[in-house]
């Protein structure tokens, strides 16, 4: 009888000290993220970020309710309401409510739409630096115009065809650029108007005019910024435009035997994303058919900066004369080949500084070009397909100099399509087949041999 | 940690079946499988393309789901209708595509529930009875 008495006390207090440490845990709001990267705790940038939206902010996310990637949409969006209570979020599901879906224009699982005082952003993944760059995008407010070039047998920007570039024309609107189409081929004197934050010539199938490459390049040295998608397979000859920026157009056609889509070599994975330049900023992978190569020549002077954006794997070419043959030749270019790049040209003029009024001193020129080796990519067909949508974006994006919030808000996004090219099929032939049979038949072996050993 | 245990199996539902069959038999389960289309045109199916529809299964059940106007079943543009080896008749009504494209709302007749169907395999189905399914976006 007196053993039990103190074991009685003993469970009582132990249940009390349970009991209590629950109402204490209750009342606090204080978590620990022990999630892969911190993925569920605010960076102080976008905390601040949140701090800074004076008016109601709406996101909407639109998800497979059931999902694991809703049930962490709803937890990383609550964070930025508890920051700012302005800042309320929904998450959708585009199956059960298919008109939300339509009204919204979404046509994509893990689209997030962001409105703001009449404004609406896009941003592609419920992530935080998707959401905290659509939020920095609304709060400057405003659109910017980018003006798309035509007169050269570009697809049209209303095409809904598998060709068309609606798709690119609508992920731009949605984004807070307005495309606009520019045709420099005619009219008496041929300028690209002071209010395109970015040209655009997007796909061309015929050469550009001297004086449109005149205009343009005087653009560019203007401290223009130039997003050029053109393809090998056509006869324009965008290198006019390019050279002043250390890239050039290789010519032929790009193929990749380790990383392409299904049995056509031409329709090239890209895995190999080196740089750290904000138009690479988690892409992942890009699939760029029907693609030429690039020559990047970063050597020309102080202050440019050429990136190398994708490349292409070990095993790849370039076919110089894809009409004749396709078959890896004498003539050929051995890979890596470079299919993406861009160029940074900042430099300083003497004068022109106009933000201090009444002064006039030297100021920073800066020009941005990115171009690259293939234009499918971007059409309706294509645009979708791994990482080029966030690629266009990304890219206007920095011409623009709306550059994405980066570091400590990049973290990788943990869904990610994987193709299966030829060389990680051998990959996984090699494990699966070879690697851990073999290590399990050695493992056994190895104890056989060493009871062997053991016995008397 | 016992009463812990009892305690989180008592609140644990048990999962739904990994994939909702519509129509659980396969092709030797029926004497004819056809889809009639809005407008009263109907097409048998081939015997060869049974095997896409029976069983048929759902890539998704929607257990709240809106009124049958939202996915286009108040009024379906087509119905499969399955002639059971043992007689009657089985429908399921197909509605709207879903807001991707990809998938499409079905409704076995009198069913509570709204399923979702990959439109890929039954889109050259539905074009027999002059049922044109737009591709996915």
């Amino acid at each position: 009888m007196t053993r039990r008495r103190p074991r009685l006390l003993s469970m009582v207090l132990a249940a009390a000290v349970v009991v209590a440490a629950n109402v204490a845990a209750a009342r606090s709001d204080k978590q620990i993220d022990l999630s892969a990267n911190r993925r569920f705790t605010l960076s102080p940038e976008s905390r601040g970020l949140a701090r800074a939206v004076p008016a109601p902010l709406h996101v909407t996310a639109f998800l497979n309710a059931g999902g694991p990637a809703a049930r962490d949409a709803r937890f990383l969006l609550s964070r930025y309401h508890e920051v700012n209570h302005r800042i309320t979020s929904s998450v959708v599901d585009p199956d059960t409510h298919p008109g939300e879906a339509r009204r919204f224009g979404v046509g994509r699982y893990a689209t997030v739409v962001l409105t703001y005082r009449g404004r609406r952003v896009d941003a592609p993944d419920a992530e935080e630096l998707e959401v905290s760059t659509a939020i920095l995008r609304l709060l400057r407010g405003g659109t910017k115009t980018v003006c798309a070039l035509t007169g050269h047998g570009e697809p049209d920007l209303s095409d809904t065809s598998p060709d068309g570039l609606s798709e690119a024309a609508s992920a731009l609107g949605h984004n807070s650029f307005e495309p606009r189409q520019l045709d420099l081929t005619t009219g008496p004197s041929a300028t690209v108007p002071p209010d395109c934050a970015a040209v655009l010539e997007l796909g061309p199938r015929q050469a550009l005019l001297p004086r449109e490459i005149d205009a343009l390049n005087a653009y560019t040295r203007a401290a223009g910024r130039l997003l050029v998608v053109a393809s090998p397979l056509s006869s324009a000859d965008p290198n006019p435009l390019l050279a002043p920026w250390g890239l050039h157009f290789l010519g032929g056609l790009v193929l990749d035997p380790a990383r392409s889509q299904g049995v056509d070599q031409s329709d090239v994975v890209l895995e190999d994303l080196p740089s750290a330049n904000p138009v690479a900023q988690a892409v992942g992978r890009l699939e760029f058919p029907a693609g030429g190569g690039l020559v990047v020549d970063g050597g020309l002077r102080d202050g440019l900066t050429v990136s190398v954006l994708a490349r292409t794997s070990p095993r790849s070419y370039v076919a110089p004369h894809p009409d004749a043959s396709i078959a890896f030749g004498p003539d050929s270019v051995p890979g890596p080949v470079v299919v993406a790049a861009a160029a940074d040209d900042s430099r300083v003029e003497a004068t022109g500084e106009q933000r201090v009024p009444g002064a006039s001193g030297p100021r920073i020129v800066r020009t941005r070009v990115v171009v690259t080796g293939a234009d499918t990519w971007l059409t309706n067909g294509f645009l979708d397909h791994l990482g080029n949508r966030r690629l266009l974006l990304n890219a206007v994006s920095w011409l623009a100099l709306e550059e994405p919030l980066v570091a400590a808000t990049s973290r990788p996004n943990l869904s990610r399509p994987l193709p299966l090219t030829p060389e990680r099929r051998a990959r996984i032939l090699v494990v699966t087949v070879g690697l851990v049979p073999g290590a399990i038949v050695g493992l056994g072996l190895l104890v056989a041999f060493s009871r062997r050993r053991a016995r008397p | 940690m016992a009463l812990a245990l009892l305690l989180v199996a008592c609140g644990h539902s048990p999962g739904r079946p990994a994939v909702d069959r519509l129509v659980a038999d396969g092709p030797a389960g029926f004497v004819g499988i056809s889809v009639v289309a809005s407008g009263g045109r109907e097409a048998a199916l081939p015997r060869d393309e049974w095997a896409r529809v029976a069983p048929l299964l759902a890539a998704r059940r929607l257990d709240h789901p809106e009124p049958l106007s939202s996915y286009g079943l108040d009024q379906p543009q087509a119905r499969l209708v399955y002639r059971p080896r043992a007689g009657g008749r089985l429908d399921v009504d197909l509605g709207a595509p879903s807001f991707d494209g990809r998938l499409l709302y079905a409704r076995p007749a009198r069913a509570a529930h709204v399923y979702l169907l990959a439109a890929d395999s039954l889109r050259p189905l539905l074009a027999l009875a002059g049922v044109v399914l737009p591709p996915p976006a």
